[in-house]
């Protein structure tokens, strides 16, 4: 094992941030306006800019951008400068839809991405399998980060806390801050979250630039040991930036918890702000994370895989005889710890409303907001629990299944997009098109076919046919009814 | 300005030879250019062209 990261004061820091999230989840329940669905899972759909923007940025940018992103440059080199672009186009895809799915949330009360597909098309199975397809992405979600969460308290504590018990002790955590104020205590924790990630990632940066040189001044070493990061681009390379693209661009727009919150702004010019903003972040986290791996893939060019995740912590943990040096390891670490929860409480928060007022609601139409909301906040520890079990029982081997979501997440872009814009496309139209869609990803992805024909992913083909499948069938029936 | 956007988004795509300045290759320079100019674009979209005009009812 290791030699432990995190000193006394850092360890110190760390139990002390922790146990202010529960102090943010206090405060959330006192500040609760009524017992109702719409103030526990929307924050009483009030939310002004900072909060907003900081909820929204904060769930986006997940543990895997901090400490997985670095990876991923770490080892394709300036090729991952693709992750900067979705970042951005990430906001490009609200803009097909939040505007108008703004204004028929606030007429209609919408919690859930449920509630909007219900309340459009009127069918039952299509607003099920839209559902379905949501819980398992955000489950996905949850269980990548906590496995994350783990690795990371196990790693920088020297194995002084296990794997199981740091992935227990910040479940805990989270579902308490969580069943106490509902969506007011997880956007005001991401607040938290948001800004120390921010700083943790901007200082970081300045940190490595000036001890281990500029991009510049490490050129020489970089075309010396990485000369494939300066490999001219072949065109599987521009076909697979392509396809990563057009499936951010569909998948992570349409995320549960992301249409949650375009729910709980205040009111449009909030909204517009806070994408305006959004539209910025990439450049201030996800570029530097990509600078910071390829300096530091100069300076340590032949780590494998599971090493390479770890490449900010290992550059960091070379400085350790700078004065002061420990306190930007705690930030770090803290900045990590911070963008992991802020995703897993979000994906809970987002699970628990489509599993109360999608599933349970429409089972029992007659229970009331107390009762909806308790079995909500029920619903959230059954589901730790079995997530956090999940997390670490899971054979790896089974990995591969979930690592497919934002493949399957892509085939409902149709139905929430062009939904808002044509009334007259039929439920059937979607449906098919969404079955056709997921057929198609699925067989490409669960037989031994090629699981990017082409070059493109097959989720992005089974989306191009899942869209023009949509646009014959309400041509055709359009026709007929002509 | 939407649409402008979307022709953006397409030419981000590493079109251009690697000959490298400062360590870091023609195309990721154009590519984080264009990414920049992207992100102009959509800020002017959504302040500009937000289209809120409800298809319900």
């Amino acid at each position: 094992m290791n030699k432990a990261l995190l000193d006394t004061q850092g360890t110190i820091f760390l139990i002390v941030y922790l146990v202010s999230l529960i102090g943010v989840g206090i405060v959330g329940l006192l500040r609760s306006k009524e017992k109702s669905m719409q103030d526990f899972y929307l924050g009483g759909a009030g939310f002004g800019v900072g909060i907003l923007f900081l909820t929204m940025y904060a769930t986006q940018y997940s543990g895997n951008s901090l400490i997985g992103f670095a990876g991923s440059a770490y080892r394709n080199g300036w090729f991952f400068l693709v992750s900067v672009t979705f970042m951005i186009a990430i906001v490009g895809g609200y803009m097909l839809y939040a505007p108008k799915l703004y204004l028929l949330s606030k007429k209609h009360r919408f919690i859930t991405i449920g509630d909007y597909i219900r309340h459009r098309y009127e069918h039952r199975f299509l607003t099920n399998i839209i559902v379905t397809i949501g819980i398992l992405a955000l489950s996905n979600y949850m269980l990548t980060n906590l496995k994350a969460i783990g690795y990371i308290l196990n790693y920088v504590t020297g194995g002084s806390i296990g794997f199981a018990e740091g992935i227990i002790a910040m479940a805990i955590i989270m579902v308490i801050y969580e069943t106490l104020g509902g969506m007011r205590s997880v956007a005001w924790t991401d607040a938290i979250q948001g800004v120390l990630l921010l700083a943790g990632v901007l200082i970081i940066f300045t940190v490595i630039w000036i001890q281990y040189g500029s991009l510049a001044s490490n050129e020489e070493l970089l075309l010396q040991v990485k000369s494939d990061f300066f490999r001219t681009p072949l065109l599987e390379d521009k076909v697979r930036w392509l396809s990563i693209l057009i499936m951010i661009f569909f998948g992570i727009s349409v995320y549960p918890q992301a249409i949650q919150r375009i729910y709980a702004a205040k009111d449009t010019k909030t909204l517009k702000r806070s994408f305006q903003l959004m539209t910025v972040m990439p450049l201030l986290t996800t570029l530097p994370l990509i600078i910071i791996a390829i300096i530091g893939a100069a300076h340590f060019p032949d780590l494998d895989k599971a090493s390479s995740e770890q490449i900010i912590l290992l550059m960091l943990s070379k400085l350790t005889h700078i004065e002061g040096m420990s306190y930007v390891i705690t930030l770090f670490i803290a900045a990590a710890v911070a963008a992991i929860m802020s995703t897993v409480d979000s994906a809970m928060l987002a699970i628990a409303s489509l599993f109360t007022q999608d599933i349970y609601h429409q089972h029992n139409p007659d229970a009331s907001q107390k009762k909806l909301t308790l079995i909500g906040k029920l619903f959230s520890w059954l589901l730790m629990a079995i997530m956090v079990y999940l997390a670490i029982h899971l054979p790896s081997t089974i990995w591969w299944l979930i690592q497919i979501k934002l493949e399957i997440l892509c085939q409902i872009a149709p139905a929430v997009m062009l939904g808002v814009h044509f009334k007259n496309i039929r439920s059937t139209s979607i449906l098919y098109g969404l079955l056709l869609g997921i057929g198609f990803t699925l067989v490409f992805l669960l037989s031994p076919l090629p699981n990017k024909p082409l070059g493109f992913h097959a989720g992005v083909l089974g989306l191009a046919l899942n869209a023009l499948f949509v646009y014959l069938h309400h041509k055709f029936f359009s026709q007929l009814k002509a | 300005m939407y649409k402008l956007s979307l022709i953006f988004l397409l030419f981000t795509l590493p079109l251009l030879p690697s000959t490298a300045y400062f360590a870091i290759p023609l195309w990721a320079w154009v590519s984080v250019g264009i990414s920049i100019l992207y992100a102009l674009t959509l800020i002017l979209a959504v302040e500009k062209e937000w289209n809120d005009g409800s298809s319900d009812e």
